[in-house]
């Protein structure tokens, strides 16, 4: 993964718990690196290890943790970062949502380096619309629901989702219907 | 290959190229691509595109649609000359007999894109643009990290820098370090020396001086080597210096570091001198091992035991001395301080090796080396018997004297406080640690302590003699006490003062008693004394004991009371006598009292000169035994005169009451008759027997006024007073009104114990006013049928009279012809009148309406309704109207004030008879009203006409269109506006109209 990635684990650790937690997690991680580069890829393993650590410095589950990461990346480390490309993606929850996998299309353009999961949209509706996930990374899809809640923070509505389909049943990959 | 054609439909094409612009050969816009009309929405089809877009590059002036070929098969950049923020990259081509241009904008970051509210959408799928700006976004953020890595690194370096000086100093330290440190070979060469190991330049050990090198290669071979760690010492320099060998067999070195140890060495001769003194000390001596075996001890130690050295040595103290008399407590006390490695001290009875006792007092204390730990403990034993013994005997003496209920105090020989006693402790407030060894003189004695007690005191003791005196004293908290003292010197066999000591009786209530008494008696005497009745005591002897000022101003006595005393009291009555009206009655009465011994109250005696006095008497009986006795005089004269003054008024005014014309009712709180008056009774029609104690409103009010009642009541009791009226019923039944003025009724204290009312019968006004009332009513009745019969009439009279007009105008029409001169005349004399009559009835119409019709309150600008008057009634060329000043404006009713100066004014225009007529129209102001004047050069108006004018249908001319109204309708106006109207007038002058209205009307 990209050291973005990386990058904004950090961050969050340290806007929310401080430096000495981050040195804690750092070295509970048993990770060497103590600078990722955000346009560097890094070895899967090492953001793994990072969000174990987290959870267990954190004494949170590794779901959770991937949750509030999730929704930190899009809250804090996109719109800081890249906040033309998210405003640019359009005015609402439901456009954004509408416009993910053209926009997730161009992300892998940028970044030609990483392995992009895939995203596709159905069943649109005034106040829904299911979100398809593919990927080849296990374990992530905690991680998505945390974006999609922290879309929902950006653009300041109310969501609730609902897992329709999962890899851990059996699926092909996983569906989200996202309802607001 | 085949010819490929592209053909588009606008649809896809906007697709491809949403920034396209089409123009025509002449450079007209055609078309443009919906992104691009969304940036710039003033896009239209047929406007110039030079009119919007500058061609920036290539730089071409003068550009017309002749030249535009100039910039084909280039780059062009064209900006936007309203926004130049708007900038499109592209090419031109060909298109038909135009020009067609492809491009996109060119942002140069992602959130310009968003500033021109572009979205992905907004772009071709093919147009590279914003993968581009986020590829540059990128690396900033990347160069953005990179700085943030450098800066990180360079913070790293300056730490490992600060670290290695860290390091180097740490090295460094050695090399400065005051103490010498050398590093040798096992050959005893030096490698290594610091500063100041080199200032050691010789060495002595065991009295043999030495070089440095010779030294270290000598010494070295009394350095055992597989020792890691050795010690020797040697002299250098004057100094001694201590050695610790280390030695790194490794290496083969041995490092040494040296230590001055010249001073440790002079407190070690000392402490050797110390033991000297030690074993000369006549208290026991001994040192322990930390274990409690005795190592040493001196001389006296051995006498104090009876042991000899030997047997002392390798035993514990406690070994030596225990005994089955010693005190386990103190050896416990002493055991633990031990272990601890504390300090001790305690009491011991210690046993002899003959097996005698006696008291010790026991210090001991560890030896601690230069770590802490404890390497010996040295104790010091003292032979106390003696002391002890004189200690039990003063626990004895004390105990006796702890017992006493009175203070007891030992002091020594110095007067110094040795003991003393718990109530001594609690009477004084200080405790014992605060007492000892001081003077209690001292600690006690304050500002009301008398200093010749002190004195006597301090000589008594002074001299070893007896003392007994009462004294102040203070406590701790400053409290003053007294205290019989007493007390003596204690003497030894040899006759010698050894202690002191002294009982203290506290008697402070005793003195506060006595004192008390003396005071009581004091004021008694002075209380006589001043006392404002005449007062005389006579004694069982019959002489005198206490006159007083007073008495002796009631008799006119010049003499000072106090020389009195003594005086024969049958002379005194003597000489009074003449004083009263009936001396010898006086006199009869005075023995006959004071034969009786008995009290006598308020007797009144009446004096030559009109006073009167009242007399008591009061025998005084001390132990059952007549003892003399007193008489008190008091003038009442005034007393008497003011009572029979304030019953000669409450006469007076009873009769007042009694006789006034209004009702007196006085109840109490709960509303019960306490008094009534006789009015008051004739009002009511009962007696006065008939309503004592009653409820007053119970026996006069209906239901209705008695809540009146209740309320004025409540009132009362708040001390509050005024009228109202009631409605009541007499004994008869009938109803009355009654008009009542009521205020609360106060005793002598103040305070509100009812109230009395004044009631006046206004049965009478009240059924006058009623009928008044009513026929107010019917008045107003009738003058609304008056006004509505008005209305109907003059209306049903009009309607014939235009019938007889528009008639009149046919007759006229139709014969003209045939009527002479005289016939038309007539005829036009009839109109005249008909128009009359309709004038009249019309203003009979306005007349009843002035005060019926509802009056709007606005401001009315009396400017505007003249110049309105002007152009509306018929102005002759002849007559001129001037309005001198600008008229104000007024909160009225506009046709009102309208009709008002119309009237007014049309009159004037009616009846002036010059040749030049002139109105002119003014105002004055005053504070509260507005007086507007109509001045007119006409006829004038008769003196005798002047009052009537203003009356209905009163007209004074001969004029057609005269109806006697219109004045009537101006007064009444002005006055339903709390106005005045008036004229001043000259016959054949002319005559001016004032009118007063109030400013707010």
């Amino acid at each position: 993964m990209y050291g973005i990635v990386n990058k904004a684990i950090q961050d969050l650790v340290i806007e929310n718990f401080g430096k000495q937690k981050w040195e804690n997690i750092l070295e509970r991680s048993g990770i060497e690196e103590d600078f990722f580069i955000s346009s560097e890829p890094y070895d899967d393993d090492i953001t793994f290890k990072l969000a174990v650590a987290v959870s267990e410095e954190m004494k949170m589950t590794v779901s959770q943790v991937l949750i509030i990461f999730g929704e930190w990346w899009v809250v804090r480390t996109t719109t800081e970062k890249y906040g033309g490309l998210m405003n640019s993606g359009g005015t609402n929850l439901r456009e954004f949502l509408i416009n993910l996998p053209l926009f997730h299309n161009r992300v892998m353009l940028i970044y030609p380096k990483l392995t992009p999961p895939e995203f596709k949209v159905s069943h649109i509706t005034e106040n829904s619309i299911n979100l398809h996930y593919f990927s080849k990374r296990e374990g992530l899809q905690e991680f998505v629901r945390g974006l999609i809640q922290g879309l929902g923070i950006m653009f300041n509505t109310q969501t609730t989702i609902d897992l329709l389909q999962t890899r851990n049943s059996g699926d092909s990959h996983e569906v989200f219907k996202v309802s607001w | 290959m085949k010819a490929t054609q592209f053909n588009f439909n606008v649809t896809s094409f906007n697709k491809i190229f949403p920034y396209y612009i089409l123009v025509d050969k002449n450079l007209h816009i055609k078309s443009a691509g919906k992104s691009l009309v969304k940036i710039i929405p003033e896009l239209i089809e047929n406007t110039f595109f030079t009119d919007f877009f500058q061609i920036t590059r290539p730089d071409k002036e003068n550009l017309v649609p002749q030249n535009f070929n100039q910039v084909l098969n280039q780059l062009c950049v064209i900006s936007y000359k309203i926004d130049p923020t708007i900038i499109l990259k592209g090419q031109f081509e060909i298109h038909e007999e135009g020009f067609l241009f492809l491009g996109s904008p060119w942002f140069s970051s992602m959130e310009e894109v968003v500033k021109k509210k572009l979205n992905i959408h907004d772009f071709a799928f093919h147009d590279p643009l914003l993968d581009l700006l986020h590829i540059l976004k990128n690396q900033d953020i990347n160069t953005n990290e990179l700085k943030e890595l450098v800066t990180k690194i360079n913070n790293q370096k300056n730490e490992l820098k600060k670290v290695n000086k860290e390091i180097h100093d740490i090295a460094f330290f050695p090399m400065q370090n005051p103490d010498p440190l050398i590093r040798i070979d096992f050959e005893g060469n030096l490698l290594t020396t610091n500063p100041a190991a080199n200032n050691l330049k010789s060495f002595v050990f065991e009295g043999k001086s030495y070089s440095r090198e010779d030294f270290f290669k000598f010494i070295v071979q009394k350095i055992d080597v597989d020792k890691e760690r050795s010690i020797f010492e040697a002299k250098s320099e004057n100094k001694d210096f201590s050695f610790v060998c280390k030695s790194l067999k490794k290496e083969g070195n041995i490092y040494i570091y040296g230590r001055d140890i010249s001073s440790q060495k002079q407190s070690r001769e000392e402490l050797n001198k110390l033991s000297l003194v030690a074993s000369a000390n006549k208290n026991g001596v001994v040192f322990t091992n930390p274990d409690g075996t005795i190592f040493w001890c001196n001389y006296a130690y051995i006498q104090l035991t009876g042991y000899t050295f030997n047997e002392i040595i390798g035993k514990t103290p406690i070994e030596i001395g225990k005994c089955e008399n010693s005190n386990k407590d103190e050896i416990d006390k002493m055991l633990t301080a031990f272990y601890k490695g504390e300090p001790f001290e305690v009491e011991i009875i210690q046993a002899r090796k003959n097996g005698t006792t006696f008291w010790s007092k026991c210090k001991g204390q560890p030896i601690l080396d230069s770590d802490g730990k404890i390497v010996q403990y040295f104790a010091i034993l003292e032979d106390v018997s003696i002391e002890k013994e004189a200690e039990e005997q003063l626990l004895v003496l004390s105990s006796i004297a702890e017992k006493n209920i009175n203070s007891v105090v030992i002091c020594d020989k110095n007067g110094l406080v040795e003991y003393v006693n718990s109530s001594y402790i609690s009477l004084t407030g200080f405790s014992n640690e605060e007492l000892i060894g001081l003077k209690p003189g001292k600690m006690l004695q304050g500002e009301e302590t008398n200093l010749d007690t002190v004195a006597y005191l301090r000589n008594q003791i002074r001299n070893g003699l007896p003392f007994d005196c009462e004294i102040i004293n203070y406590s701790k908290s400053k409290k003053k006490y007294w205290v019989r003292v007493h007390g003596q010197a204690l003497y030894n066999k040899k006759g010698e003062i050894i202690k002191f000591f002294a009982i203290n009786e506290d008697i402070t209530q005793q003195k506060e008693f006595s004192q008390k008494l003396i005071e009581s008696e004091d004021r008694l005497t002075s209380l006589i004394v001043n006392l404002q009745s005449g007062i005389f005591v006579e004694d069982e002897n019959k002489k005198i004991l206490i006159v007083n000022k007073k008495f002796c101003k009631m008799f006119g006595i010049e003499a000072e009371p106090e020389s009195m005393r003594g005086y024969d009291c049958a002379q005194a009555t003597e000489n009074i006598k003449p004083l009263f009206k009936n001396p010898n009655q006086f006199i009869e009465r005075v023995n006959e009292i004071k034969r009786n011994k008995k009290e006598v109250i308020a007797e009144e005696i009446e004096l030559v000169d009109g006073r009167f006095f009242e007399r008591s008497f009061m025998p005084i009986i001390r132990d059952n035994i007549y003892a003399g006795h007193l008489w008190s005089y008091e003038d009442i004269t005034f007393k008497k005169n003011y009572k029979e003054s304030i019953e000669a008024e409450k006469e007076k005014y009873s009769n007042i009451i009694a006789n006034m014309n209004m009702g007196l009712l006085e109840v109490d709180n709960e509303d019960y008759i306490q008094f009534a008056n006789q009015s008051f009774c004739d009002m009511s029609g009962y007696t006065l027997l008939d309503i004592l104690g009653k409820k007053a409103a119970e026996l006069f009010l209906t239901s209705e006024s008695k809540k009146i009642l209740s309320k004025k009541i409540k009132e009362r009791i708040n001390g509050s007073y005024d009228s109202y009226e009631l409605i009541a019923k007499n004994k008869n039944g009938e109803t009355r009104h009654w008009l009542i003025s009521g205020a609360s009724n106060y005793n002598v204290s103040g305070k509100v114990i009812g109230s009395i009312g004044i009631h006046l019968d206004i049965t009478n006004q009240k059924n006058l006013e009623k009928q008044k009332n009513e026929l107010l009513v019917k008045l107003e009745k009738q003058n609304e049928q008056l006004n509505n019969y008005a209305q109907i009439v003059s209306h049903d009279l009009k309607s014939p009279l235009r019938s007889i007009h528009s008639l009149i105008s046919w007759i006229k029409e139709d014969n003209d012809k045939e009527f002479n001169e005289q016939t038309r005349q007539y005829l036009g004399m009839i109109e005249g009148k008909v128009e009359k009559m309709d004038h009249l009835i019309q203003g009979i119409l306005t007349y009843s309406k002035v005060d019926t019709e509802d009056v709007r309150d606005e401001m009315v600008s009396v400017d505007e309704i003249i110049n309105n008057i002007i152009d509306i009634i018929h102005l002759p060329e002849h007559i001129n109207i001037k309005v001198i000043k600008k008229l104000p404006t007024l909160k009225a009713d506009n046709f009102r004030i309208q009709q008002l100066f119309q009237n007014i004014i049309g009159n004037a225009v009616n009846y002036i008879d010059k040749p030049e007529g002139l109105i002119e129209v003014d105002f004055e102001e005053s504070k509260k009203h507005y007086v507007f004047s109509i001045k007119d050069n006409g006829p004038g108006i008769a003196l005798e006409n002047q009052e009537k004018i203003f009356k209905m249908f009163q007209s004074f001319t001969n004029h057609e269109s005269s109806t006697g109204i219109g004045l009537s309708i101006v007064k009444r106006i002005v006055e339903n506006y709390k106005g005045k109207i008036w004229i001043e007038s000259e016959l054949e002058k002319g005559t001016t109209f004032f009118v007063k209205l109030p400013k707010m009307i």
